[in-house]
């Protein structure tokens, strides 16, 4: 299950539209959304852009990488400790 | 001997759009120059779509009722588009994805001093002998059929234009030369001022077709018909331009890196079917009923070179003698007009003040290399990251930055921050290979700007 509100309820509605559009329907945690397709050139743009906007974060070039775009795992875990920093930062302020 | 005034004040080598452009702002402000043009106009030329940036010199120098009255098919916008195979393209063309369909038009931005929102696709043979005919109507003296051999700079009171007349040696004395000889580069050549460039290496193949449906390749039939189209294909930094010339005659190129080119002339022409069916409803379109080829193919190679400098003393480099580096973005002819709005005023500059030394162009010359590094800049990109050029044209927070590249305004900005910024992403994208887009990296070289600056 999804926590209403969760980084991943919020990030689920985008990866499914670009499944969709590639004929996928299902979407595992650990897929790889650019092995998939899911995920084409222009989509990291648009992810980074997605991410940015709904989580009010950013996002530096050197932070596009494999490692945390690959799977809605990763993405998560990647949101989640941006939106963690950012706390921190806002805190010590 | 006493020396005698020269000939002409401005000797002009060339009739191309850069060489009557200079001779009409020239004859405009009361100088006496000459032109000397190696052909008998019209003769058919490549570079036949537009940017909006060429209406500045067009309106400086009265010439845009001529041409309206010419009803070349109006330009308003521009567009991209990729076959659906989604697969073929994100493996082979540096990243451009199914969905990088991408267009502009010109009216989303307005630009100072342009108040068209529409520039011109022209058949050069008619547009080149226009501008000309409107230089000589200013009283610039104009030779056709004159092929320039060389510029004798020894003597130290004026530049001597070489030529022949059937087995005649002739000579025609003036203060100032201008190069406008287009990729023949006579006097870069001459002086050795020719740089090849190390990272482009294309080659061009093309063609008219009159009856082609233009429409078949447009999103928006009714509105986008008189764009010019970029069509890519599924062969690495490989495209066609679609470049309307009449109601029904439309301009047809491949443009390819040149190891992809056959050296014999029946193959090339394979090659261009081969490629254009790579599209299938371009390749329809062309072959359908009603549409025929109506010129013979010609092709263009060796083009892209930058110049050491592009003044001396008692010499300017103007449009393609100067530099060339792509025609991706339909700039060339834009800059051999905006290289003759700047040079003019040098060389006015320099006639007033008798110093024709090198730095007497140093304003032009500053203006032209900012510009075309600029120019430089983008195509760059373009070829090495393809996706972020769709990319920011479908970012509303980089698209009408991108348009006034596309717009030909690239001289103000020493770079322009969304250059800057595609730069940086690249040089990421690059030294990174764990970055997400790396793979999509176009094989240009390894370090696309470690390109060979000439200054
Ligand atoms: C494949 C390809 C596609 C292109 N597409 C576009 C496009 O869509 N839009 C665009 O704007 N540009 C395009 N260009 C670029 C465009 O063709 C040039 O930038 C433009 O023509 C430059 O104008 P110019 O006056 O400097 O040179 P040119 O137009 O080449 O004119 C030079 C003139 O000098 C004459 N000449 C040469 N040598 C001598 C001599 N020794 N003596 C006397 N006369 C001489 C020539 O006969 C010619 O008339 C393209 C170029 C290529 C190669």
């Amino acid at each position: 299950m999804t926590e209403p509100g969760s980084i991943k309820a919020q990030l689920m509605p985008f990866v499914m539209e670009n499944a969709q559009s590639k004929g996928i329907n299902q979407v595992s945690d650990d897929d790889s959304l650019t092995a998939s397709g899911i995920i084409d050139s222009l989509g990291v743009f648009r992810l980074v852009s997605f991410l940015e906007e709904t989580f009010a974060v950013r996002i530096g070039d050197e932070e596009i990488v494999n490692d945390n775009f690959e799977s809605v795992r990763t993405i998560e875990k990647f949101v989640a400790a941006k939106l963690a920093a950012k706390g921190e930062k806002a805190a010590t302020r | 001997m006493k020396h005698s005034e020269p000939d002409f004040e401005v000797g002009i080598i060339g009739g191309g759009p850069a060489g009557s452009s200079m001779a009409a702002y020239l004859a405009k402000a009361g100088i006496n120059c000459v032109v000397f043009e190696r052909e008998i106009m019209p003769r058919p030329h490549v570079g036949e779509s537009l940017v909006p940036s060429s209406t500045r010199v067009f309106k400086e120098l009265n010439f845009l009722p001529k041409m309206e009255e010419a009803k070349f098919p109006h330009k308003f916008g521009a567009a991209w588009t990729a076959a659906s195979d989604a697969k073929v393209y994100d493996m082979d063309f540096g990243g451009v994805s199914a969905d990088c369909h991408v267009d502009v038009r010109f009216e989303e931005r307005d630009q100072p001093g342009v108040a068209q929102n529409y520039t011109y696709h022209v058949d050069r043979g008619k547009f080149d002998l226009m501008l000309l005919q409107h230089a000589s109507g200013f009283g610039a003296k104009v030779y056709e059929g004159v092929g320039v051999t060389g510029v004798d700079f020894t003597d130290p009171n004026h530049a001597a234009v070489k030529y022949s007349i059937g087995k005649k040696e002739m000579s025609t004395t003036c203060r100032v030369v201008v190069d406008a000889s287009g990729r023949k580069t006579l006097v870069g050549n001459q002086l050795k001022w020719r740089i090849q460039d190390p990272v482009f290496d294309q080659y061009a193949i093309h063609t008219w077709f009159d009856g082609y449906d233009r429409r078949v390749m447009a999103k928006r039939k009714e509105t986008m018909g008189d764009f010019i189209f970029i069509h890519f294909l599924p062969i690495t930094n490989t495209w066609v331009w679609q470049i309307p010339i009449t109601d029904t005659v439309t301009s047809i190129g491949v443009v390819t890196q040149k190891k992809n080119f056959a050296k014999s002339k029946e193959s090339r022409e394979k090659y261009f079917w081969e490629c254009i069916k790579s599209r299938p409803e371009l390749y329809e379109g062309l072959k359908a009923q009603g549409s025929q080829q109506i010129r013979a193919f010609k092709d263009e190679g060796d083009y892209s070179y930058a110049m050491r400098q592009l003044a001396g003393d008692r010499v300017v480099l103007v449009g393609d003698a100067g530099r060339f580096v792509d025609p991706i973005f339909s700039t060339g002819v834009s800059i051999a007009l905006n290289c003759s709005r700047f040079a003019h005023k040098d060389i006015i500059g320099a006639l007033e003040s008798g110093d024709f030394r090198r730095e007497a162009f140093n304003t032009y010359e500053s203006t032209i290399r900012r510009g075309t590094r600029n120019w430089y800049n983008f195509i760059t990109v373009y070829y090495r990251l393809n996706v972020l050029f769709t990319a920011f044209v479908q970012d509303p927070r980089y698209r009408l930055d991108v348009l006034k590249l596309l717009q030909g305004d690239v001289y103000d900005d020493a770079e322009p921050a969304v250059l800057t910024r595609m730069r940086s992403i690249v040089t990421e994208v690059e030294k990174n290979p764990k970055h997400s887009l790396h793979g999509f990296l176009g094989d240009l070289t390894a370090n696309a700007f470690a390109e060979a600056h000439s200054d």
